[in-house]
């Protein structure tokens, strides 16, 4: 590691204009991350288009803000008011909701802030150490072996995307055609772009996931509009105490390394991770009965399992090109816009670049805390918005969003299209992230087989047995096959 | 028997049918080279598969729930075909009528949908939120949002 660069790279994220990105970015994370119904991926997607215009440390700074901000953000809905505000906090509300019904909301609440601190710095820590010698191994790839690596990818992701591995497999092969529209990417024929300029690229990546994940969830929104009134706990102290820290050091410590481990598995997503870390912490308490009557140790766990996680899933993001789940994708997507293309080679040539990323992660982190203590007061009654509010403002910024892509009404057209889509998906139980990774791993699958078959002068022996190639696509049918035979055993 | 799913199952088919039909159109490569119709061949046999697959196991399922069956008579469902609605007309009207114009009338319409009764803080919000947005992306983000060909912008 090169400490010298590494060092400017801190320098540039320091400068007032990225910090104020970042804290900006954070703070609109937590937000949106903590108004239940919203995902983090939801958010991410709502607040990347805030990030076209701006230089690249204010943008790099402010994505990632969004980013380690909305996983946090969840946990405070789901202390307050025992609905989490994204599925990675679900694991969060088994003892933070009991500790808030015993006046102790502001206790567990700050415990969850720095819980999420301790988890996402170390993931980014962890992140910081670990791409680059992944990258150098990956840097030995070849066209052959990224067409396994995509195919192993989209494999890993379809088989844990939902409770019918079938519907994963169809809604999967259906996103790897949408990704196939446009122009090919050896011959540059135009396909299935039905005369339409505005398809000669595929489908504008933004707008796609706005349609998808934010016009699908409102439309889902309206559909089951519910107007309960919501109790909010009074929070008490926004600081954890000592007493506490000692008690859940060690679980903060454990989780964090878990979770980063379960983040960087391509599929495994926060929401796992946390039920992993909180399971791993009531196996070693003393006293696990205890666990789910408002235990703080709880809390720590499942909040340092599912921020580590957000590091550990951009390790193979950013050393291999491969995103690790629905948000890193859409991160993927972003760094595309800015002119980066994630994988070996930028650890190689842009290293630089690479270092900022990391800084910038690392100094949201911070930022989070920050943000966390002095603002939650703030988010806590942010979360008794109304849906009949909330809900037609997000229609708002899912049209401008989609629309300052490329200032062009197609594409707002085109992310109603897929919000329609997203809907019905949904609602018939189709998961819908198998579409978004295929739509990123799909044309890397497709560039790098047709490379590697022109290099092998067309033999698809020669390519698909190249050993690492064959390793993944080897490991990457196990899995559908392992994921189908539990599924059944399950039935 | 899961009509849903056999709906969904006949979707795929043809979607997969149609590619096929494309295919046929795609330039010819050399004999033996893969070209630009590869993918999509391959991707349509994936989906035509899998979507007969999922069509027979929901003809020999022996449960019958349907997930949610989709009703027009449901509000809910109705509440969605409104926004959908409305949400196209404003966009088919923003070019000529521009952003602030287009979005202070829908927003109040929107949230009335949505069962919102307070009328005050229903104006006051929707030009907060309007005002935001505008403000942001014009002069922060020096993106333009449309401002009314009928003005003659």
């Amino acid at each position: 590691m090169d400490i010298e660069l590494f060092i400017d790279a801190l320098g540039e994220i320091l400068q007032w204009k990225p910090l104020i990105m970042i804290f900006a970015g954070v703070a609109g994370g937590i937000l949106i991350g903590s108004l239940p119904g919203l995902t983090a991926t939801m958010g991410v997607a709502l607040l990347v288009p805030f990030t076209f215009g701006l230089p690249f440390n204010e943008s790099i700074g402010m994505l990632l803000g969004i980013f380690s901000g909305s996983v946090y953000g969840g946990s405070i809905s789901a202390i307050l008011i025992n609905t989490p505000g994204t599925p990675a906090a679900a694991a969060t509300l088994l003892d933070g909701y009991p500790l808030s019904q015993k006046g102790e909301a502001g206790r567990a609440l700050s415990m969850s802030v720095f819980a999420s601190f301790v988890g996402g710095f170390t993931g980014a820590l962890i992140m910081t150490f670990l791409s680059p010698q992944i990258s150098q191994f990956a840097l030995e790839f070849s066209a052959a072996e990224y067409f396994g690596l995509a195919t192993f990818g989209l494999s890993i992701i379809i088989s844990v995307s939902g409770k019918s591995i079938l519907k994963g497999i169809m809604v999967g092969f259906l996103g790897l055609l949408i990704s196939t529209i446009g122009m090919d990417p050896v011959s540059g024929y135009p396909r299935f772009t039905f005369g339409s300029m505005n398809l000669f690229e595929g489908p504008a990546f933004i707008p796609t996931l706005i349609g998808l994940f934010a016009f699908a969830e409102v439309f889902k929104g309206v559909e089951q509009l519910t107007s309960t009134k919501q109790v909010v706990s009074k929070i008490n102290s926004v600081f954890p105490s000592f007493a506490d820290i000692k008690r859940t050091w060690k679980d903060m410590a454990k989780s964090s390394v878990l979770g980063t481990f379960i983040g960087s598995i391509p599929g495994a997503g926060s929401d796992i991770a946390a039920f992993v870390g909180y399971s791993e912490a009531k196996r070693r308490s003393k006293t696990p009965e205890k666990f789910g009557t408002g235990q703080i140790e709880g809390v720590a766990a499942a909040e340092s399992a599912n921020n580590a996680c957000s590091g550990g899933a951009m390790i193979p993001m950013l050393s291999l090109g491969v995103p690790g789940d629905a948000v890193t994708a859409i991160l993927l997507g972003a760094f595309v816009i800015q002119g980066i293309q994630p994988g070996p080679m930028l650890y190689k040539e842009d290293l630089d670049v690479v270092y900022s990323v990391f800084s910038a992660m690392l100094v949201a982190n911070i930022a989070m805390l920050i943000v966390g203590f002095l603002g939650v007061r703030f988010f806590a009654r942010a979360i008794t918005v109304r849906k009949s509010i909330l809900l037609p403002a997000i229609f708002i910024m899912s049209i401008v969003g989609a629309y300052s892509m490329r200032n062009n009404m197609f594409d707002v057209w085109l992310a109603l299209g897929f919000g329609v889509l997203g809907y019905f998906l949904q609602r018939y139980r189709f998961p819908v992230s198998p579409i978004l990774l295929a739509l990123i791993l799909g044309p890397m699958a497709e560039a790098n087989l047709r490379r590697a078959l022109i290099i092998a002068d067309n033999s698809m022996i020669d390519v698909l047995s190249r050993p690492i190639t064959a390793t993944f696509l080897i490991l990457g049918l196990a899995t559908l096959v392992m994921s189908i035979l539990r599924q059944r055993r399950s039935k | 028997m899961k009509r849903v799913d056999i709906i969904f199952g006949i979707i795929g088919l043809i979607i997969s049918a149609y590619v096929f039909s494309m295919l046929d159109s795609f330039p010819e490569g050399q004999p033996g080279e893969v070209g630009a119709d590869f993918f999509p061949y391959i991707l349509a046999i994936g989906l035509g598969v899998s979507s007969l697959v999922l069509i027979v196991s929901s003809v020999f399922k022996k449960t019958s729930e349907d997930a949610e069956p989709f009703k027009f008579s449901d509000t809910g469902i109705q509440r969605v075909g409104i926004a959908l609605a409305s949400t196209v007309i404003y966009c088919l009207a923003l070019d000529s009528l521009g952003f602030i114009v287009c979005t202070l009338v829908y927003l109040p319409l929107m949230m009335f949908l949505l069962k919102e009764r307070k009328y005050f803080q229903m104006v006051l919000v929707s030009g907060a939120i309007t005002a935001t947005v505008f403000l942001i992306f014009s002069s922060f983000l020096n993106i333009t949002l449309p401002l009314g060909t009928l003005y003659g912008y």
